[in-house]
């Protein structure tokens, strides 16, 4: 039978959980400081700097990273003037170079363009033609390349739909242009060259004819030259075949006939020249040339990726395996697809791509706006995430998306301090999500009490679903390392009623025991999906596109994604190998191939989508981010607020009258337990015997986050020296040593009476008990570095304990932080009848703390720090914590009247007035909340409407609370709203309605703009984008201007809708319809005529220039005079005219031959 | 053999009547274990002595041995500073190859033990890198430029100092040097005005060429094109460039730092030009 003792001990558990959050004085203390912390930031946050101390350019970083000798300034590197993104070109090379800064480009002598992805014609690829090689390249490298390569060879530059790809260009050239060159020495003798028509013709300067055989050998006995027909065998440079080679050094065909695609290569063994076998065997599987394929620790997928493990991608090149372990961190992926080749072979390729975790975890705040349903569908699609259904027989039944594959985080734990106050790393704030209450509903009657409502929370079954959900977050809860060993200090369990039932057994070593399995990939696991096409697109909003509508589509049916994707460097290899290796391996190889049907053919992008993936994870994650800190106030708060009502009914429940009514009546009362889960992140073993394993594994490198997966002691040292170690430190079998952490105490209190088993915390001026409503800090050092936890139960061992000291307990650290916070005893007087004798230990606390330090040590005996809150009549007024409008806010146009919430730090009745008057003189009074069960992290609510708002309207407000004193406020809180002055408004948008943009290259980059106006902030807003099923927050907003660049835009239409919403909460759209077309056409020369000149008339604006040789370059010759760009002159002379015009978008077009004679004849 | 050395050596210190000690008492200390000259004592001593010996006999030879020259052709003092830079500028290169662009690198990770410059970089987590080197194939001519400027003047020091005992030499200070890396060779182009003048001849010469076959445009240019993915897409897939370009071998590592270290070699000559990537990188956790 519950008594009332323990009725005390529970509401000092209560209290005790409510002051190590400290939460409703954290908040307010953290609202006050808002503006000084931004304030602060600015002038000491991060900044750009032209070069970095370490000589790293224009980076964001904090300011005593600049080196002083280059400019800084305190913003974004994208906004200033030497730091601003574009695309320098080599003035002597043509090369582009994106995502170059303009003061680097320039002191380099390069020309900077202001599109950063060089979308623009100088920096357009095509085929550059030299001889028998191409090279896909742009025109300006390929005339430079013609002039400092061998300046024999002619060299053309073609982008036309037969070179309008890599691979098209780079098959184009083909060895049947090729024949014997022959010459005579100054000897007589009659020697040879295999080369092409135009190298011969340039070498020999004479015509083709005269020298050059086409088809023809050197060898040839008809050409009479010297050189003797196959004279030996050898490789030429790139080739793949084993070719004849006659005495004169010179090719004449293949001897051996091997092919790349297929596996063989020419080389020499034992002296001899053949085709190499350029397979892999692998494990007794034969891998091809050129497949790829992923290897894994052990079990990927269903959240049960083991901690430390990493997704290594094996590639088979040229007859050896090598591996490109992916991203460590589990932050990418090996995904893998897998062809069937028409011979029944399977040949695999692979990729480290970006794992998508953050977005499962997106997904579920997506819930309120977008519905369950939707949410559910999309995350089983989502190839990273997987739906986890809990239910515990009752109300306590969810579906939440986590991630498939979970992420891995520092298991090192870090200071993160915040104002001084400790706040959680990014592993604690992940798994804190796992952290949930479920709520039991207990039917008790004189004669006992039975469960009704979510009975399996105090089952095993609720600790391992709950584990599993924890486990599936990333490296949290009990689970084990990529070694098999398990561990289970990464989650506690607890009921708030242990008399009425323990709540759920913790896991049991044999339960544990059993993870271990999962350290070996099991024999059916399928590798990382690669994810379908619409996923991937759904990641890059950037480069959204529009269904082309009937125009111009060089690549079939492929989407502009796609056919940007395409013009990347080597984007075909891949799709290439697949192909070539399911042809006929009799076939002639490359030029049996049909181009367009490589291109029109499925294509794996997943190699691609890495960084695409990752870019949009930056949004994902910040908004995760939020969500999960709001998230998390939401759980403390309905914690808090559970414990409450648990305690209200408990003193009802045990009250004896209560008892014997209901024995009377038959009442059967209501006792809620609540049964709290806490995910923490995963411990590693203790001590470090298992370091030394991380070395011996010789396909997956040892890093830091695998070395610190095997043991708290483990340390990975000799980093980037190519002898990275892990080892593990020495062991201490020393016993931690806890005593008060001095440098960490609230001003006015003391460490008091301090032994070696603990202390008290005092008032420092009487060495009495701390006040209540205020907040203290204190801390412990502990010495060897220990995690520690606390408990009001001095029986508890550390393993049993559920709460970790402070935010940072669960860490290896040398001390640890607590904030505490106790509100007056007599709060809680009349709602629980308590007398001043149990009002007395109500406010008498006892904390008991173990440590265990890396190497499994717990100190003995408990450590026990002691406090009590002053008795005594209330004396303090209540305070006003926030408010909700925040004070100073805006609201939106035309409102006059608005519900606000006031939170008050204790209970007390509050009243507002338009002036600023006495309490008792005010008439407006609020609808203030007295129950301790709806204390909010804020505070306790009190409701009201304000009325009367105008363009700037001042409210006073002021509480009593509703002690025996009535403490009231003697100053005003001063309250201002400010209506908005007028609408918000969208009074630009560019590209407008009907709009089109031209530009030379595809793809380009489009940006959109929009300017507001109006609103609460004169237009400042934040906006975004949707359209096509995508959409973005603009990059640069909250502002009056807007803009967001579409990097890679494509012909077509474009139907966006935007929409801004300022701080008040005032809204507006506008959409607009554009489209984009790419001008690739040259200019037409229309019309040429004499009229006191040469005229010439072009179809469109153009620059003409001319000269009187073919071979003229563009840049050098003479420009014809025009003044609208249509209608061209030049003076008239009696030559040959070459003429050639250049549009606005660089497109040129061919040059024009005219011959001019004297008008007078 | 040797107790019979030791009992000789003994007695023939004991004759001599500077060692001052009675027999007595030698007696007495050779009677003392730990005192007694054993056998494996007596091997180290003999081993280092024949140590001595031999490094003496080294240490005389080398003294003996004439000194080394290098050999000038008096005809072709063009040669000598071909050669001379040649050797310049292949240090530089394997340098500027193994810390990825630079001789000294600036904003660089230590991978295997050598500082490898990043191209791209960008500090910020989830952002795109930042390229570092713009313009990579004019900056690494003008890094080969500034290595080999002093190496060249000591070329011409050396020259003159060992034709001058023939010719008058006339050597100014004035020197220019243009490094120039094209596709598949590397050029370097020397103006200086150098003269030999002795009774019968004068000679006089203002320009020095040096040619070097190397493929380091083309390994810079791909360093570029990967950078240009990276600084774009976050990724490059060496697979499938490698398919179209299989001259070209191109290993990627990511550190578990996230740094990715990108290794090309031209299959051919097997030279190898390494440098360092940190783009679009996502922390562990949020």
């Amino acid at each position: 039978m519950i008594n009332k003792k323990a009725n005390i001990g529970y509401l000092q558990i209560m209290i005790l959980i409510i002051s190590s959050f400290a939460f409703s004085y954290i908040v307010y203390e953290g609202t006050k400081n808002i503006e000084s912390v931004d304030a602060q930031q600015g002038a000491m946050g991060e900044v750009c700097c032209e070069e970095t101390q370490n000589g790293s350019r224009c980076q964001y970083v904090p300011a005593w990273q600049c080196n002083q000798d280059f400019d800084i300034a305190p913003t974004l590197c994208e906004l200033t003037e030497f730091c601003r993104m574009g695309c320098c070109i080599s003035d002597e090379t043509g090369i582009c170079n994106v995502r170059s800064s303009f003061r680097n480009c320039e002191n380099l002598g390069g020309t900077f363009k202001e599109d950063q992805f060089c979308n623009i014609k100088e920096c357009e690829k095509g085929c550059c033609i030299m001889g028998d090689e191409a090279v896909w390249t742009t025109e300006k490298n390929c005339e430079w390349l013609g002039n400092t390569e061998n300046e024999d060879v002619p060299t053309e530059w073609r982008r036309d739909e037969a070179h309008n790809t890599e691979i098209e260009c780079l098959l184009s050239v083909s060895k049947e242009d090729m024949g014997a060159c022959t010459y005579e020495t100054e000897e007589g003798e009659k020697k040879c060259l295999y080369i092409t028509a135009e190298e011969c013709a340039s070498r020999t300067k004479s015509d083709f004819n005269e020298h050059f055989f086409k088809g023809y050998y050197c060898s040839n006995p008809e050409l009479n030259t010297t050189c003797k027909p196959h004279d030996h065998k050898g490789c030429l440079e790139n080739e793949e075949d084993v070719y004849w080679f006659d005495s004169c050094d010179n090719p004449e065909g293949v001897a051996i006939d091997c092919n790349f695609f297929q596996g063989t290569y020419c080389g020499k063994k034992d002296g001899e020249y053949n085709c190499q076998n350029i397979n892999c065997e692998v494990d007794g599987v034969v891998r091809r040339n050129g497949e790829s394929w992923c290897e894994y620790d052990g079990k990927i997928g269903d959240g049960k990726d083991p901690v430390g493990s990493r997704h290594v991608k094996h590639i088979c090149y040229m007859g050896t395996e090598r591996i490109e372990p992916c991203a460590d961190y589990r932050n990418e992926i090996c995904v893998q697809q897998d062809t069937t080749l028409t011979c029944g072979q399977t040949v695999s390729q692979a990729a480290c791509r970006v794992n998508g975790w953050r977005a499962c975890l997106a997904l579920n705040s997506k819930g309120d706006t977008e519905g369950v349903e939707r949410i559910e569908s999309l995350c089983e699609k989502h190839p990273d995430c997987w739906l986890k259904e809990i239910e515990m027989g009752g109300g306590f039944h969810f579906k939440v998306c986590l991630p498939e594959y979970p992420p891995g985080f520092n298991l090192i734990g870090e200071y993160n301090l915040v104002e001084g106050m400790e706040v959680m790393n990014s592993a604690e704030k992940v798994c804190s999500i796992a952290s949930m209450r479920c709520t039991e509903i207990w039917v008790c009657g004189i004669f006992g009490c039975s469960c009704k409502e979510n009975c399996d929370c105090h089952t095993e079954k609720f600790t391992r679903e709950m584990n599993d959900f924890c486990v599936s977050l990333g490296d949290c809860g009990a689970y084990i390392n990529y070694i098999g060993v398990p561990t289970d200090g990464g989650y506690g369990v607890k009921s708030s009623k242990p008399d009425l039932t323990n709540g759920p057994p913790r896991l049991t070593q044999t339960q544990l025991n059993e993870f271990s399995k999962y350290a070996t990939a099991p024999p059916d696991q399928k590798p990382a999906e690669p994810g379908n096409f619409e996923f991937f697109e759904t990641l890059n909003p950037g480069s959204l596109q529009e269904v082309t509508e009937g125009e111009y589509d060089p690549q079939g049916n492929l989407s502009a994604f796609e056919r940007e994707l395409l013009q990347v460097s080597g984007a075909y290899g891949s799709p290439l190998l697949l192909k070539i290796m399911d042809e006929d391996p009799n076939e002639e190889d490359i030029p049996g191939l049909a181009q367009g049907e490589i291109a029109a053919s499925p294509i794996d992008f997943s190699m691609y989508t890495n960084g695409i993936a990752t870019t949009m994870s930056s949004i994902s994650s910040q908004i995760v981010y939020k969500e999960i800190t709001n998230k998390h106030f939401e759980y403390l708060a309905a914690m808090i607020a559970g414990m409450l009502i648990y305690l209200i009914t408990e003193s009802i429940m045990l009250s004896l009258v209560a008892a014997m009514l209901a024995f009377i009546f038959a009442i059967r009362w209501i006792v809620k337990v609540n049964i709290d889960f806490s995910c923490y992140p995963w411990e590693p073993p203790v001590g470090g015997d298992d370091c030394i394993r991380c070395n011996e594994d010789l396909e997956v490198p040892c890093t830091e986050y695998r070395c610190q997966s095997l043991g708290q002691k483990c340390n990975y040292i000799n980093k980037g020296t190519g002898n990275e170690m892990c080892v593990s430190r020495p062991k201490n079998n020393k016993a931690p040593e806890i005593m008060p952490l001095y440098s960490y105490i609230s001003e006015n209190y003391s460490y008091y009476e301090v032994t070696g088993s603990g202390f008290k915390i005092v008032d420092d001026k009487n060495k009495g008990c701390i006040d209540a409503y205020t907040p203290v800090k204190f801390g412990i050092k502990v010495d060897p570095f220990a995690k520690c936890k606390y408990s009001t139960n001095p029986a508890d061992r550390y393993e049993n304990m559920n709460d970790y000291f402070g935010v940072k307990g669960s860490s290896l650290l040398p001390a640890h932080r607590m904030m505490y916070f106790y509100p007056a005893p007599e709060a809680f007087k009349d709602p629980y009848n308590l007398t001043e004798a149990e009002l007395d230990e109500l406010g008498e606390t006892k904390f008991y703390v173990k440590c265990r330090t890396a190497d499994g040590i717990v100190n003995p005996g408990n450590y026990v720090i002691e406090t009590c809150v002053k008795r005594g009549p209330d004396l303090t007024p209540p305070r006003i914590i926030l408010t909700d409008p925040l004070n100073k806010a805006f609201i939106p146009y035309g409102v006059t009247e608005t519900p606000a919430i006031v939170y008050v730090n204790e209970p007390s009745n509050c009243r507002w007035s338009l002036e600023d008057e006495a309490y008792e003189k005010m008439t407006n009074k609020m609808d203030c909340s007295h129950d301790p069960a709806d204390y909010t992290p804020y505070g306790l609510p009190c409701n009201t409407t304000l009325t009367g708002i105008t363009n700037h309207s001042t409210f006073y407000l002021r509480c009593q609370d509703i002690s025996e004193n009535k403490n009231t406020m003697q100053e005003s809180y001063v309250y201002t709203l400010s209506t908005s002055k007028n609408k918000l408004k969208i009074v630009e948008v560019k590209p407008g309605n009907g709009e089109e943009v031209i530009a030379g290259v595809e793809p380009t980059t489009v940006t959109l703009r929009l300017k507001t106006e109006g609103g609460a902030q004169g237009g400042v807003a934040t906006c975004r984008w949707s359209g096509n099923g995508y959409s973005d927050m603009f990059t640069e907003t909250y502002d009056v201007f807007h803009s967001y660049e579409i990097t890679s835009a494509t012909r077509g239409r474009y139907n966006l809708t935007f929409t801004c919403e300022d701080d008040a909460g005032n809204t507006a759209k506008a959409s607009s319809v554009f489209s984009v077309k790419i001008d690739t056409g040259s200019p037409g020369i229309s019309r040429m005529y004499y009229n006191g000149g040469l005229m010439i008339r072009t179809e469109e604006e153009s620059v003409c220039r001319y000269g009187f040789h073919r071979a003229f370059k563009f840049d050098n010759a003479s420009e014809m005079y025009t003044t609208d760009g249509l209608e061209h002159t030049a003076k008239w002379v009696t030559r040959t005219y070459y003429i050639q015009c250049e549009d606005e978008f660089g497109n040129k077009g061919s040059k024009k031959t005219i011959r001019a004679y004297d008008p007078l004849y | 053999m040797d107790d019979k050395i030791s009992e000789n050596f003994l007695k023939q210190v004991l004759s001599k009547p500077e060692s001052g000690k009675s027999e007595n008492f030698l007696k007495q200390v050779l009677s003392k274990p730990e005192l007694k000259i054993n056998k494996k004592s007596q091997v180290t001593i003999f081993v280092v002595l024949g140590l001595m010996l031999i490094v003496l006999i080294l240490i005389f030879l080398l003294l003996l041995r004439p000194a080394e020259t290098e050999a000038y052709d008096e005809e072709n003092p063009q040669a000598y500073i071909e050669s001379c830079t040649r050797d310049a500028t292949e240090e530089a290169i394997e340098i500027i190859s193994e810390h990825g662009g630079d001789i000294h690198p600036r904003g660089s990770v230590l991978y295997k033990g050598i500082d490898r410059t990043f191209l791209c970089y960008n500090s910020q987590l989830y952002k795109k890198c930042i390229n570092q080197r713009p313009l990579l194939i004019e900056h690494i001519q003008k890094e080969i430029e500034n290595y080999i400027y002093p190496k060249v003047y000591e070329c011409f020091q050396a020259l003159q100092k060992n034709l001058e005992q023939k010719y008058e030499i006339e050597n100014p200070d004035d020197l220019k040097i243009n490094a120039r890396i094209q596709s598949r060779h590397v050029s370097v182009e020397i103006d200086k005005y150098f003269s030999m003048k002795n009774e019968e001849d004068k000679k006089e010469f203002e320009k020095f060429t040096m040619n070097l076959v190397h493929p380091m445009y083309n390994l810079a240019e791909i360093a570029m094109e990967i950078v240009n993915q990276e600084a774009k897409y976050c990724d490059f897939n060496a697979v499938g460039y490698m398919v179209l370009h299989n001259e070209f071998d191109i290993k990627r590592f990511i550190t578990g730092d996230s740094n990715t270290l990108y290794t090309i070699e031209e299959r051919a000559s097997g030279q190898k030009f390494t440098f360092a990537v940190r783009s679009c990188v996502l922390p562990p956790g949020l």
